[in-house]
């Protein structure tokens, strides 16, 4: 009787312990395919190749396991089955016009380097020098301006699925895409040094 | 400039040495001679008979500067010709010989005078090489005081700089080019401390710092500075001017030659070289900008770091689009006036902390400010407007009034406004009635308080006195048709950054009746503007509205209701919409051929292809008993319906047609969806103007 009891708390217990991995558990893979499409879009790179390239950094099998096995523990609608990242809203929708609307402008300081985007998905100056000096104080409201909206579009996107918590995630995942789409001879920023892709 | 102090402090040290030479022929050697702020290590002198007379040859080790731990090795004086008198020893042609920080060996020549009665030294030092230029140098010691003339006609600012540099000064972060003519005096004071003269004509210069966040490019002009150092802390008044060249300090930019500058520094302090008080500062840029007043700025030594600046600065007559485009936008990025064009003066006093601005009172002249995005305009913007901030000073009244103005291209006309300003509130002191579309808004009472707080309130008590819809059609693009709107907005709604109004507001048009009610407009300014409400239309005359959208022609009368509206950014995502033949209308109701076609088109039915190929062809209007047509939107979705469920119990009808020939328009497709319902119908009103029977 006692062994029964025991056996059936650890499973109790193991059940919980599931239950509460699986919801605070961050969807990478979906979240790469939405940074990646977004960031297509931001970039006024439609061609999808580019997004079919790019390794999920969970495989597909993984994913669709790991879901049944969440929909096996936990009945009713969990946590995970909310979760959507290309889920629309207009502030999203504005968000993304108004930061695809501004890229064009900063893409020439890309290319030279005068800035790049660093591990918390945000555009940072690598080197004002290599802005005209006309140009820098436009460029810097530039910057400005896009990192609004940025870190405004990864707050949307958070909150739109109920997790302000995994703001830092998203932002993690934007970051690595971001670098992992950079055109050759773009600058990023990780762990505090400048790299060149 | 310490460079400077060095030379001379060593020649001072060279010539007291010489001058305790005893007047006979005899070599010797002094160990080591120190005074509070130097020390000389290694002398040995010779003194001895030339052709052209008593000659001296002094040579030193090395000489230290206690205070800058500067140290300089093997310095050579030679005097070919010394003379001596019982009031002073004197050297035309010496030769001095030394190795200076960045600049390297040299020797030059020049000549010394030391009188002996009141123990004055002079030194002259011609052809200097310094900073890739000749410099002359003239210096005065006496027994506590050192006072070095210096004068350059071109030196280079790199040079200059590396010199500097080399000698201890925290420059090495910037870069420098350029050329100046250099003039200058330094003195010891008798309380310690340093004062320094320098007036420069400088050309071709540009500075640097590392990190690009200051930063200027061939500029031309003069540099004019007075300034004392006292233990750590530097007090100096500085003057330059520049009509040429352009210069950065993050975030402004200022183009000199475009607008010359003009600046004046007074009694400004600093202990680090990276924070300035500026007690008494004045800055005029040709017709640009004109400011003074008392500030303290700090550098940004690294981009994480911005430039820092607090104080009072007075303004006059300077251009809104300086500041705005100079300073103001880099902070409003991403707000409702990040992205403006601005013209217009603007005079009064500004207060600010740590960049933020604190208090305000200002004249405003002129102004234009265009939002490029198109949501507002106002041009011909004059007025005072005094806001006291969070400090407890109560403000006086503000007033303000415009020629015109543009609200989502609905245009507004001249206006004044009276009103009260707090920290965070804004009362309206006096109606404001705002013309606009034949009409006007009238805001007879107005109160926002603690507004961007989660405290915010506020008060509105607005009217819309009844404009021209036609207008309204003309500035939204719609198509032309005439009538009134009036009514109520007594709502205002306030959150943490967000305002909502809205009210109750009546429409005559189309010969009925148009009531919006329950409406609310969330940020109308904001990201996404939000608009909610309900509509209910009563008795339009259907043939004034198919005439005016350019639809297929209906005669007979028509009411709906709108509930539950919800526009996003100005676009339906969300309604109850049902349009409807009213009950009891004795109208006469008639569809032409063309409307039976754009109906069907629309209910996705296939009625249009019946029409070709039937007799109905043949008739140009039908009789119907009753229209309907409903859209339950959601999801981008519509849920069709129409005047009830069509024949067979099969589809709904969109007209119920009557009499002989009788036509009806039945909807078969219950979901349509809503961006391609507006496509058609768009199409619809596009495709020319209908046939009139």
């Amino acid at each position: 009787m006692n062994r029964v009891m025991i056996t059936t708390t650890a499973l109790l217990a193991a059940f919980v312990a599931a239950c509460v991995t699986i919801n605070v558990y961050f969807p990478e893979a979906a979240a790469v395919e939405a940074a990646d499409r977004i960031i297509d879009k931001v970039r006024g790179d439609t061609d999808s190749g580019a997004s079919l390239e790019a390794t999920p950094r969970q495989a597909p099998v993984m994913l669709a396991l790991a879901k049944g096995f969440a929909s096996l523990l936990v009945s009713d609608a969990n946590a995970q089955s909310q979760i959507d990242f290309d889920k629309p809203s207009p502030e999203k929708q504005a968000l993304e016009n108004s930061l695809a609307a501004r890229f064009p402008s900063l893409k020439p300081y890309f290319d030279s380097g005068a800035i790049g985007v660093n591990d918390t998905s945000v555009i940072e100056f690598r080197d004002r020098n290599l802005v005209p000096l006309k140009d820098r104080n436009t460029v810097v409201q530039l910057v400005s301006a896009q990192n609004n909206d940025w870190n405004a579009l990864y707050a949307e996107i958070a909150k739109l699925n109920g997790h302000p918590e995994w703001l830092d995630n998203i932002r993690r995942t934007f970051a690595e895409r971001w670098i992992a789409k950079a055109d050759k001879g773009w600058w990023y920023r990780e762990g505090g040094s400048w790299k060149q892709k | 400039m310490p460079r400077l102090l060095l030379i001379t402090q060593l020649l001072f040290a060279i010539s007291m040495t010489a001058s305790a030479a005893p007047s006979g022929v005899l070599t010797g050697a002094v160990e080591s001679v120190a005074a509070a702020t130097w020390r000389i290590d290694g002398l040995e002198f010779e003194l001895f008979l030339s052709e052209s007379g008593l000659a001296a040859s002094t040579r030193i080790a090395q000489i230290s500067l206690l205070e800058s731990g500067q140290k300089f090795d093997d310095i050579v004086v030679a005097c070919e010709r010394i003379a001596m008198s019982s009031v002073a020893i004197s050297c035309q042609a010496a030769t001095f010989t030394a190795t200076l920080p960045a600049v390297g060996r040299q020797t030059v020549r020049g000549s010394f005078v030391h009188a002996r009665r009141d123990s004055v030294t002079d030194v002259v030092l011609e052809n200097v090489a310094i900073a890739a230029g000749i410099a002359r140098i003239e210096i005065r010691a006496t027994d506590d005081e050192l006072d070095v003339r210096f004068s350059s006609p071109e030196l280079q600012l790199d040079g200059l700089l590396d010199a500097a540099i080399a000698l201890g000064a925290e420059l090495s972060d910037y870069t420098a080019a350029g050329t100046t003519a250099l003039t200058g005096r330094l003195r010891t004071l008798a309380g310690g401390g340093l004062h320094i003269e320098l007036v420069t004509q400088f050309s071709g210069t540009s500075i640097s710092n590392n990190a690009g966040t200051i930063a200027a490019e061939g500029l031309a002009g003069k540099l004019l500075l007075d300034l004392t150092e006292h233990g750590d802390v530097l007090q100096f008044d500085l003057e330059i001017e520049s009509n040429s060249g352009e210069a950065y300090l993050e975030p402004v930019y200022a183009n000199f030659s475009e607008h010359a500058l003009a600046l004046r520094a007074g009694n400004v302090s600093s202990s680090d070289l990276s924070t300035f008080a500026i007690a008494d500062f004045e800055m005029q840029q040709e017709s640009l900008l004109q400011l003074d007043g008392e500030v303290t700025i700090s550098l940004a030594t690294e981009p994480a770091t911005p430039t820092q600046l607090s104080g009072s600065i007075n303004l006059t007559e300077t251009s809104v689009d300086t500041l705005y485009t100079s300073l103001l936008q880099v902070a409003m990025a991403g707000t409702v006036l990040g992205d403006l064009e601005t013209a217009g003066t603007v005079s009064g006093a500004v207060v600010i902390a740590n960049n933020a601005l604190s208090s305000a009172r200002l004249a405003l002249s002129d102004l234009v400010l265009d939002d490029r995005q198109g949501r507002f305009a106002v041009y011909g913007l004059n007025g005072d407007i005094d806001w006291p901030g969070a400090g407890s000073e109560t403000a006086t009244d503000s007033t303000l009034r415009w020629d015109n103005g543009l609200a989502y291209n609905i245009p507004l006309g001249a206006a004044s406004v009276q009103f009260r300003l707090g920290n965070d509130d804004i009362v309206l002191l006096a109606p404001l009635r705002l013309p606009t579309m034949g009409g006007a808004l009238l805001i007879r009472q107005m109160q926002l308080h603690d507004y961007g707080t989660p405290a915010a309130s506020g008060l509105l008590d607005a009217e819309l006195e009844p404009i021209q819809v036609g207008e309204l059609a003309a500035a939204l693009g719609w198509p032309a048709f005439s009538g009134t709107l009036s009514g109520r907005l007594p709502l205002l709604q306030l959150a943490e950054q967000t305002a909502s109004i809205g009210g109750t507001l009546s429409a005559r048009a189309f010969d009925g009746d148009i009531e919006l009610s329950k409406l609310r407009i969330e940020q109308p300014f904001g990201l996404v503007p939000r608009l909610f409400g309900d509509i209910k239309l009563r008795n339009l005359d259907l043939r004034q509205i198919t005439e005016a959208f350019s639809f297929g022609l209906i005669q007979g009368r028509l009411s709906g209701d709108v509930t539950g509206l919800q526009l996003e950014n100005w676009k339906p995502v969300a309604m109850d919409m049902h349009f409807y033949t009213p009950q009891g209308d004795k109208s006469q109701r008639r569809i032409s051929q063309r409307a039976v076609e754009d109906l069907a088109s629309v209910g996705g039915g296939g009625a249009a292809a019946l029409l070709s190929s039937g007799m109905l062809r043949f008739f140009d209007v039908f009789a119907y008993e009753r229209i309907g047509l409903r859209c339950v939107l959601q999801d981008g979705a519509c849920a069709m319906s129409g005047a009830g469920v069509g024949p067979q119990g099969q589809g709904f009808y969109i007209v119920k047609g009557s009499g002989v020939p009788r036509i009806d328009v039945v909807g078969f497709r219950d979901q349509v969806s809503w961006a391609r319902l507006v496509r058609q119908l768009v199409a619809i009103t596009n495709s020319g103007t209908p046939t009139l029977n």
